[in-house]
Order: structure tokens, then sequence, then C-alpha cells
């Protein structure tokens, strides 16, 4: 038997190889979400497409870890603050490419062309449709108004998503007004963080609390399986700066040996019908204007987003955690 | 021992050089220290640690209380008394150690939260909101690590007791004690290293343990490190915190040992007393208990992702590939573990357990103690740096192949199964070997005929707790697999991490099918 184990332990070891023809995407997007579409690809150019998904900080240092011998061909994340980071750190290379540029709108890209986003999402306001009226509802500040005083669902402070929220604040309104905001969103709070957005829409739905701020996927999937899912989108501030919208997008990694096969399925993602795709898959918004939008999106209508370069959410990100923690968001 | 021990250099070189490359990833942690972040610092000792600190120590010492109680309580039970369903206990109490403590948590918390079912009816009988026990708090948490945690004060203890005879009970109840006070006053001191080793254990494993309490929203060091790795983008803060809390551990371990003392815990082979029958009440009240922890901590889960994956049944994702990696991927770790240990065992005993020696062994088994993915680092970056200074070796893509992940979980199941070759050993008495060596059998034959036969049942129990451990490994897995090498608990996080919490509940079931086979095996070698 231990014979037999040695054997199968060297034949493990030797059996992941090296293959041609095929990409290998480090991606913070998981599997479910990115699978089909790569198999897509695989079926239409014969070129393989491989993902290894892991949080985008963990993908960031295993990069920048195994330098020129990395087997990532493009560097891919679900928030631009770390793609930020990863071009920050010089992991990513300017992708030129004018399909590129013509696709997606220049805010959501990196002026220098290391990554460009692929699908938005949108982090607004979302209530209760049987204790809330819409006409109550205005802007993510209004929030921290005591009327909401015990109404107010938030997720975890540690989850990307409400960094990049709040660094878009300090961009807009200034740190201490910021802080003042999210100190009255604390005071509000029902009840303590939840780990994830899906857990908070249904605190809302099942009376916890009245409103939240969610990424409106996480509810579009509750109003897909739940027909008359009793919690609504509220598009955030749409009189003034306009709703906060993140990205999930990727880039060229610098030490990539495939750059021109990475360029053309960066392209390929970035083409009316893969976006269309890209974005369904869950009920996101497609990167590129005027994609036709999944049925439970359309519904949502159409909004403002705030016009700020979602860059900024990678330089204020520290700031944000820190100004979070400064007003007792856990 | 008759021979003096000679050569204890020549051991001690080979103990270290063993030792080395699953400490070095621990090691790795300290060296952060060269790169100062006096910009993290001053935020993490004013807002952050405070509370991880507080946190930590009360989940720490609630976990204790839940996890001794009924770890040793049901061990004592099952050792020493008759009640109906015993023998069926007695492996269905170490069930709930399949189960990963993040599943666990987001089962109840699916169950528990105020949207759940549980609290739902509670509101629609008429009971108030606030009420409720807050699942999502210290108390919740340690309640659900203690529920699958037990398991491991279980078996150890268990296995203590009933090598422990019942002379020093006798004389005990003879000097005029009770039961209890007997119990407490002569059989408890006698399976302190039992139950100590059970007891740190857990708490190991729920000072390391992210997933569960993320999920719980508690935040302890272990949320601390991550936060500011991912938070703050201070990876160097993280692993200089990491290693703060490395430090932390192993002092607290050697106190122990020191309070140990010169204290030998002679196990004196005697035989188990036959068990006394708990009649009526007694019997039956022992049996519910049993049952209402084994339903808690493994059939309501179960029966929930089962619900869930029924839930889901339209689209259910394939798991099969990743359920052969993970057992694959096991038994690999278990092996190399299992090898090292056995090493060290061989090590310590034939240098007359020489200080040198088992300081590399303890060193070792300090990755137990650090969060995964930040040991998962230093591993990483200890593979890099063998590549970039051997560039042969970089032909072999290390730091993709499963050499990376190896070495990580190595250096984190170390001391689980260290703890238990340990154990194994105390079965041999040393008079055995001196006869053996006195009438002239070789050492080869030695270790086949004598020791490795007596060491068997041991043996296995160490594989097995590292199988299980490995099988249920998140982090170190999650960051350091090879393309194609996607485990079962790599799958459920792809979906958790996502909120899709009945998608993930069809691999999380597989997970517990996988889990099982070992724990099942595990109570059979302990009959």
């Amino acid at each position: 038997m231990s014979r037999n184990a040695v054997l199968l332990l060297i034949a493990c070891l030797v059996a992941p190889s090296l293959q041609a023809a095929e990409l290998v995407v480090y991606t913070e997007r998981k599997e479910p979400l990115v699978k089909p579409i790569f198999d897509r690809y695989e079926r239409e150019t014969g070129t393989r497409v491989r993902l290894l998904s892991d949080a985008a900080p963990v993908l960031i240092e295993r990069i920048a870890a195994e330098g020129a011998n990395t087997r990532a061909d493009l560097f891919m994340a679900v928030d631009a603050g770390n793609l930020w980071q990863a071009a920050e750190r010089g992991l990513l290379d300017p992708t030129k490419s004018p399909a590129l540029d013509a696709a997606i709108p220049a805010r959501l890209r990196d002026p220098q062309g290391r990554w460009f986003a692929l699908s938005l999402r949108a982090r607004t306001l979302v209530y209760s449709t049987a204790r809330v009226k819409p006409a109550e509802l205005s802007t993510y500040e209004a929030l921290a108004d005591a009327k909401w005083k015990g109404r107010l669902c938030l997720r975890s402070s540690k989850k990307v998503y409400n960094q990049s929220l709040v660094a878009t604040m300090i961009e807009r309104l200034g740190a201490e007004r910021t802080e003042k905001v999210v100190r009255g969103w604390v005071a509000n709070l029902a009840t303590a963080p939840f780990a994830d957005d899906t857990l908070l829409a249904n605190a809302i739905a099942a009376g916890q609390c009245d409103v939240g701020l969610v990424n409106t996927y996480y509810l579009g999937r509750l109003q897909h399986d739940t027909p008359g899912f009793p919690v609504q989108v509220f598009w955030a501030d749409q009189a003034g700066a306009g709703a906060h919208v993140n990205v999930s997008g990727a880039g060229v990694v610098a030490a990539s040996r495939n750059k021109a096969e990475a360029r053309k399925f960066l392209e390929w993602l970035a083409s009316d019908a893969v976006q269309a795709e890209f974005a369904a898959v869950n009920f996101e918004t497609p990167a590129r204007p005027g994609v036709k939008l999944d049925p439970v999106v359309a519904a949502w209508g159409p909004f403002r987003a705030d016009p700020v370069n979602v860059s900024v959410a990678g330089k204020r990100q520290a700031e944000a955690v820190r100004l979070m923690d400064r007003a007792g968001w856990r | 021992m008759i021979r003096p021990a000679t050569g204890v250099a020549w051991r001690r070189a080979l103990a270290w050089t063993l030792a080395l490359p699953i400490v070095l990833p621990a090691l790795w942690l300290g060296s952060a220290f060269g790169l100062p972040q006096p910009d993290v610092w001053p935020h993490l000792f004013d807002q952050v640690l405070p509370l991880a600190l507080r946190n930590t120590l009360a989940l720490l010492a609630l976990i204790s209380v839940f996890a001794l109680l009924p770890g040793v309580g049901f061990a004592w039970a099952s050792a020493r008394f008759e009640w109906p369903g015993r023998r069926l206990f007695d492996w269905a109490l170490v069930l709930p150690m399949a189960l990963p403590g993040y599943v666990v948590a987001f089962v109840y918390v699916g169950l528990a939260d105020y949207a759940g079912p549980l609290q739902s009816a509670w509101r629609a009988l008429g009971g108030a909101p606030a009420g409720f026990p807050e699942l999502r708090s210290v108390p919740g948490a340690a309640a659900v690590l203690a529920l699958v945690l037990y398991p491991y004060v279980f078996l150890i203890v268990r296995a203590a007791f009933l090598r422990q005879g019942s002379a020093a009970m006798d004389a005990a109840r003879s000097l005029g004690h009770g039961p209890l006070s007997a119990f407490l006053r002569a059989a408890l001191p006698m399976a302190r290293p039992a139950w100590v080793a059970g007891l740190t254990l857990v708490l190991l494993e729920a000072l390391a343990d992210f997933g569960a309490v993320s999920i719980l929203g508690v935040d302890t060091l272990a949320t601390a490190v991550y936060k500011t790795w991912f938070g703050l983008y201070s990876l160097p803060a993280a692993a200089q915190l990491a290693f703060a809390m490395l430090g932390a551990v192993a002092l607290v371990l050697v106190l122990e040992r020191m309070a140990r003392g010169r204290a030998r815990h002679a196990t004196r082979q005697g035989l188990a007393p036959p068990r006394r029958k708990l009649a009526g009440w007694r019997g039956w009240s022992v049996t519910a208990l049993a049952a209402l922890t084994v339903g808690l901590g493994f059939v309501v889960p179960v029966l929930q992702l089962v619900a869930w994956s029924w839930e889901a049944r339209a689209a259910l994702p394939e798991v099969g590939e990743a359920a052969w990696n993970t057992a694959r991927l096991a038994a690999m770790a278990a092996l190399v573990v299992l090898a090292l240990s056995l090493v060290f065992a061989l090590l310590a005993r034939r240098s007359g357990g020489d200080r040198g020696v088992q300081a590399a062994g303890f060193a070792a088994g300090l990755g137990y103690a650090v969060p995964g993915t930040v040991l998962a680092v230093g591993a990483m970056w200890l593979l890099l740096a063998a590549e970039r200074a051997l560039p042969w070796l970089s032909g072999m893509a290390l730091s993709s192949s499963l050499v990376g992940v190896l070495l990580a979980l190595a250096a984190r199941f170390f001391r689980v199964g260290h703890e238990a070759t340990e154990a194994a050993f105390q079965a041999l008495r040393p008079s055995l070997l001196e006869s053996a060596r006195l009438l002239g059998v070789p050492a080869a034959t030695r270790l086949r005929r004598i020791v490795l036969p007596l060491l068997r049942p041991g043996l296995v129990a160490a594989l097995l707790l590292v199988l299980v451990e490995t099988v249920k490994e998140l982090p170190a897995t999650l960051m350091l697999r090879p393309f194609g090498w996607d485990t079962l608990a790599v799958k459920i996080h792809a979906y958790t991490s996502e909120g899709l919490w009945a998608q993930a509940a069809w691999p999380a079931l597989w997970l517990c099918a996988v889990g099982l086979l070992p724990v099942w095996w595990l109570v059979r070698q302990q009959r």
C-alpha cells in the first residue's frame, strides 16, 4: 500500500504539466461566473482558457512573487481598487487596442490601458417595498438621518465593495463629511453588519430592517428566484453625483508570454455579444454601452452613475478602511 | 535507555534539517519586521486590536468550556458506563469532526438568523425578536466552533480513559470521595496530557479560523490579519501581526509544558474496568444529551445541506473531479506528515529526549496556530526564493506544482500528526525493545516486528486526523494549488464568497462524505 502511495505521489507531482495554445487567467471573479464564458471562447477559437481563482490581494502577491516565471496572462478582479493596486505594483502592461478603447468608456478603464472594466456593479440603496416609499429615499448621505434609526442594515466594512463606496465618498465629500455620514449610518444600524449582501437583502425582506446598501446583482438573483421578492432597488443620488458603480475587469499581466493572445481575448470579452452574456450570468450591467440587458436588470431602469474614475477606489482604499474603523463600522 | 545517547549532535542536525522547510514559512513572517509599518500600527493599536484581542480571548475561553464539557463528559460516559445507544454514540459523537467550521457556520446563520426559519417561527409564535439569542456574536461563534471541534477532545480523552484502569479511582473512592470528587481528583488529573492535547488542538484551530468567524461577524486576531492585508494593503504588517500571535502561542505552550514539569504521566496499561450500567433515567439522559450534541453538530447541518442541494437540483455543480482531488491531496499530505512525525518521534526517543531534538519538533508544529493564508504566503515565498537561487529548479515550476501546497499543508498540520504519533509511542514500553535488543534482534527487524505493529493504531490515528484536517482546509489550498487542482473546499468557497449558499451545499455534502471516510476508519481503529 505504501509503495503505491509513493508512486501516486510522484505521478501527481509530475501530472500538471504545461500545455501550449492556452491562456491562464488569475481571477477573483469566481469560477461559476466566468467558466461558461471561458468555455465559449475555447469553442469559438480553440484557445483553452484556464483559471486560477482566489482573493485579488493573494493573486497580486502571487503574480508579484512569481515574477518572470508567472503563468498568468490576464489578471481579473471584481473591484476597481484591486485592479488599481495591481497596476500600481507594475504587474499589468498597457494594452493598445482601438477596439477596447472604443468599447469601454474612458472612466471605466485605466488611463494607460493597464486594465479595462468588463461589467458594472452598482452599489446602491435597496428598500422594503412593504415599509418604505421610494419618495422617502434620496442619497447615501441621507441614510445617516435619525429617521432611519434602527432601520438600516449594512454589510461588514471588511468587504471591498463597501471600502470602494466610502473611498469615492471621500473623494466627493471630503474625509470629514464622509466620516460624519458613516458615523450616522453606524448609529442607525438595526443589527450587526452582515457577512454578505444576500443575508442583508433577506433581512430586509424578513423585516429586521427597512433599507440597506447592496450590489444590485445580489438582489437580482433573489428577485429572479423569488418573483415578488419584497425588496427593490433605489438609484441613489440621481439629482446629484449619481449611484456608486464599481467594476469587474481585467488587464494583461506584464510578465505574460502570450500578450497578443491575451489582448485578443480581452477584445473578445468586450465585444457586443459576449458583453451581454458576461454581465447577464450575474445580473450585472455590461461595461460596453448599448448592450442588451438582462430583463431583471432592465426592470430597475436606467440610472445616472457617479462619473468619478473608478480607480479612486484603489487610491483611497486604505484611507476608507481607517475611516470606517474610526466610525465603528465593523 | 541502556545505551547512552550517542550521536545526539547529528540527530539534532537531522531534526532541524527536516523541521526547517516547515518552520521557514512561519519564520518568514518574522522577516517582515525588516519592513517597519509606522503608519499602519498606530491604527491597528487604536482601532482594530483592542476589540480583536477582547473577542479572541473571550472566544477561546468560551470554546474551552463548550468543547471540554461534551468532550470530556462523553469520553468518560463512553469509557466507563453503559447506557442506551452507547455503542452507536461511540462513533456518532465523532461525526461533527467531518464538517468544516465555515460550513456549519453558514448553515446555522441560514437557520437561526432573523430571516431564517427558526426566528421566523419564534416571531410567528409571538416571541419578541430581542428574546432570541443572537447567533452572530462571540458566544454564538464559540458555540458553533465548539460543535465541530469538541470531537478532538472526545477522541483523545476517551482513549486515555480507556487506558487508565480503575486503580486510582478505586483508591480515591476508598478514601471517602464521592464519584464526582474522585473523577475530578483522580481520573481527570491523570488524563491531563490527553485533555490538554485535545484542548490545544481545539484552541489553535479556533485561533487560526477565518471562515467561520467572518460568517458569524466576529472580529478576531485572525480577521485582523486578513484585514490588514486585504483592506489596509499592508502584507508586512499582516505578517508581523501573525508572527506576534505565533510568539504568544509558543509562549503559552512552553508555559504549559513547564507547569506539567517533570511529572511523568505514566499510564499503567491496566485493563479498563467493566462499564457500569446507568439504569433508568440516568442512562437515558446521557443518551438524550449525546443525541442532542450529534444532532446539532452533524444531523441538522447535513439535513440543511441536503435541503439546499434539493432546492438547487436543477443546476448542481460538477464536483466529481474536485472530490477526487480532495481525496488525493489529503492522502498525500497525510503521508508526508506521518512520515515526518515518525522520524521526529524516533529521533526524540533515540536521542534520549534531547531538548534540541524536541525543540525542532515543537517549532515545526507552530504552523498550526497561523492563519492558513499567511502561512501560505510564507511557503510561496520560500519556494520562489528556492527557484531563484537554484535556477534548475524553476523548470519544475515549484510554485505551481503540488510541492507548494504540500509544504504549506505539512507546515500547517504537522502538529496534529506529531502529537498523535507521540501519543502512539507512549504505548511502546522501552523494556520490550531492550529485551529484543539484548536477544540480538537486528534494528530493522525490531522496527518491523515490534515497533510498527505496536504503534499501528496510533499511527493510523495520526494519519486520519491529518486527512480530516486537510480535507477541510481552505486558505492554503486555495492559494497554492496548481491549475486544475480545485478541491471541494475551493468549490464551496467559490459559491459562498458570492453569497450563493444553496449552490455551495452540494460540494459541502461531498466534502462531508469524503471527510467521513477517515472519521469512520478512525473510530473503528479506536475500538
